[in-house]
């Protein structure tokens, strides 16, 4: 085989001045690769000898962050599916001028939508994630915070369900973080629920309501028997939330993409 | 006459590896077609992100994207805060044009170093917009081009190459010639230190990568789905990760192409890095690793973080066999790029600022470098051997 062309960028071996000059730049990166190699492997004893904060303030910098985990689908692979089911109010709830529209599974509308497609946006998945986190948080609380999220969030602000939760948690830290993490689901979801449903059903909408659906992949056993469409979901509420609009920009892109209800449905059930 | 001892030899031995890898360090640039193929190729997946989110970019990025606004709050990232927060529908379109614009530029390599710097920007404003639907590829792709921005990535197959073989290199004695030699891709700083600072960063995006296929094989040895080999039968039925549910039935249906997918993916990435160290299996984890992430991107619909890790194990090819590859598809496209050229020259050529009298690689005179073997018009000299 022909040897490649002479380097253009060949050069000696430069002074011991200029080399210190290289040996300072790769003290810099070493240090750099030491402390990205500790923080995306598992637990370990390095970790802690150089410190969780210490390395989390590295990885996670205000200038240029490196944060980055590859525990993906390990080591338990993610092994069941959320779907997100929507409800719109128009009025105040439970008046009786009030009108409520039917269920509607946007995260079966984005299946549809992602079908064949070899390179989906992740905005098809937004849905199934905010579930997904909604889910994953729930599963961490006890009775009487389950009994709280099914509850109504209409007059009150957010922050007083924030309240009743910490009021309940029997978890310490991990108990006020997995908290804070659904109380900012439970946001998300109630803004994108708002702008879809508005939409979706026309403007106006001033509450939202959701139900968010749970179903395992069947066993690897059972895999030429049991088609994991045909598992139904197990389904459990989250209260009614008030609305949570955007501006006319952020709605004007909800209408862009949210197919309208056909008329027949859109004055509810 | 005495044999010289153990430790005198093992020290002989550490010397002689010690000059070898400083000679390695400091005396050229290693692995440049790697990095160009790899500034091509995460140019590119700039790009398809970019591209795939298009129709959805307001709900993704721009002002619809103010469901994700507690995570948005919180973010760590300046970029979207500072560029894109506080841009309408129709300045956001703008501006995402330009930074599909920007990566295209940066695959062409035209002026890389600042349109990378640019384009990395750019691409965080809009990527980091909404965390609650990053995933890893957004990650790598990050972090993966800050190192390159450290690199020599325009050597091959970029515009940038194609400038630095038509103009000549002034010397650096003021600031115009600097930056005159800065725009035309001339040297501007001394060959040992641009040389050093590829090289070290060279080894950081490697150990970086090696890292990333360890700690996920690692993730995966601890769990009893992946030792028992099933492991990937599970997410492949999720419905986000079954773009074409026929393929993905026929796969999983054999119990022996699941086991084989599962032992597969986690031996190749523990073991990615141990077999960087000899020629053989280098090449064959290289492949294999290809061949893994071409099969994420079809079965799992992640083409893009599939193209960004590919674009990185470039640089783990060797420049043998990146000169054979370039041989062999110059010669298949000469026609094509002949054509293409046979049209753009004339046109080019009458840019201001164009030399029209030809000089360049192919009237070299005296001490006039050598012109970049670029995909194009290739002479005599860059024909197969």
């Amino acid at each position: 085989m022909e040897e490649p062309k002479a380097s253009q960028h060949a050069t000696p071996i430069p002074s011991i001045g200029r080399r210190l000059v290289i040996v300072g730049i790769g003290v810099v990166f070493a240090i750099h690769t030491a402390l990205i190699t500790i923080w995306i492997q598992p637990p370990n004893p390095f970790r802690d000898a150089v410190g969780g904060e210490n390395l989390y303030g590295y990885i996670n910098n205000d200038v240029f962050p490196f944060e980055q985990s590859w525990s993906v689908f390990a080591p338990t692979p993610r092994r069941g599916g959320e779907n997100v089911k929507l409800r719109a109010y128009y009025g105040l709830p439970g008046s009786d001028d009030s009108r409520v529209t039917e269920w509607y599974d946007i995260t079966a509308e984005e299946d549809q939508r992602i079908k064949y497609l070899v390179n989906p946006s992740r905005f098809h998945s937004a849905t199934r994630r905010l579930g997904g986190n909604i889910n994953s948080t729930v599963g961490q609380f006890n009775k009487r915070q389950r009994i709280l999220i099914g509850g109504s969030l209409i007059t009150s602000p957010r922050s007083k369900l924030r309240q009743l939760l910490e009021q309940g948690n029997t978890k310490g830290l991990q108990g006020k973080a997995n908290i804070d993490q659904y109380i900012d689901n439970d946001e998300m979801l109630t803004r994108f629920g708002t702008m879809y449903a508005n939409a979706r059903w026309g403007k106006g909408v001033s509450a939202v309501e959701f139900q968010v659906g749970h179903r395992s992949v069947p066993n690897y056993s059972r895999r030429n028997e049991e088609n994991f469409l045909d598992v139904p979901f197990t389904y459990y509420r989250i209260g009614v939330r008030k609305a949570l609009p955007g501006n006319a920009d952020a709605q004007a892109a909800f209408d862009g993409y949210v197919r309208k209800a056909p008329k027949s449905t859109k004055g509810g059930e | 006459m005495s044999q010289p001892s153990v430790a005198s030899r093992g020290l002989d031995l550490v010397n002689e590896w010690y000059d070898r890898f400083e000679a390695w360090l400091l005396t050229d640039k290693r692995s440049i077609y790697g990095a160009s193929l790899a500034r091509i190729l995460a140019g590119c997946s700039v790009m398809g992100i970019l591209i795939t989110n298009f129709r959805v970019r307001n709900l993704m990025f721009g002002q619809g994207s103010v469901w994700n606004k507690p995570l948005q709050d919180d973010a760590i990232y300046w970029p979207p805060r500072l560029i894109v927060s506080h841009m309408g529908n129709t300045t956001f379109l703008f501006y995402y044009l330009f930074v599909i614009l920007l990566a295209l530029l940066f695959v062409l390599g035209w002026h890389s170093r600042v349109v990378g710097v640019l384009m990395l920007i750019g691409h965080m404003s809009i990527i980091e917009r909404i965390p609650v639907l990053g995933d890893q590829g957004d990650n790598i792709l990050r972090v993966g081009l800050f190192l390159l921005l450290f690199m020599h990535i325009n050597e091959h197959w970029s515009l940038d190459a194609r400038r630095r073989a038509r103009t000549e290199a002034a010397p650096n004695d003021g600031v115009g010639s600097v930056l005159k030699n800065f725009y035309n891709n001339q040297r501007v700083l001394p060959l040992w230190l641009t040389n050093g600072i590829h090289n070290v960063v060279l080894i950081a995006l490697g150990w970086q990568l090696i890292m990333i296929y360890f700690s996920a094989g690692w993730f995966k040895a601890q769990g009893s789905l992946w030792y028992h080999g099933t492991a990937i039968y599970y997410p492949m039925q999720l419905q986000e990760y079954k773009p074409f549910p026929f393929l993905t039935d026929a796969m999983t249906h054999f119990g022996v192409m699941v086991g084989l997918g599962t032992y597969v993916a986690m031996v190749v990435q523990i073991g990615f890095g141990l077999a960087l160290l000899h020629p053989v299996a280098r090449r064959i984890a290289i492949f294999c690793a290809i061949m893994f992430h071409l099969s994420i991107a079809v079965f799992m619909a992640l083409p893009w973080f599939s193209l960004s890790m590919i674009a990185f194990d470039a640089i783990f090819v060797s420049t043998a066999t990146f000169v054979l590859f370039d041989r062999w598809i110059r010669a298949k496209l000469r026609p094509v790029a002949d054509l293409f050229w046979d049209v753009a020259d004339p046109i080019v050529d009458k840019l201001p600022g164009r030399s029209k009298d030809g000089r360049g690689a192919e009237d070299d005179g005296q001490g006039v470098k050598e012109r970049e073997p670029s995909l194009v018009r290739s002479g005599p000299a860059d024909q197969p051997g």
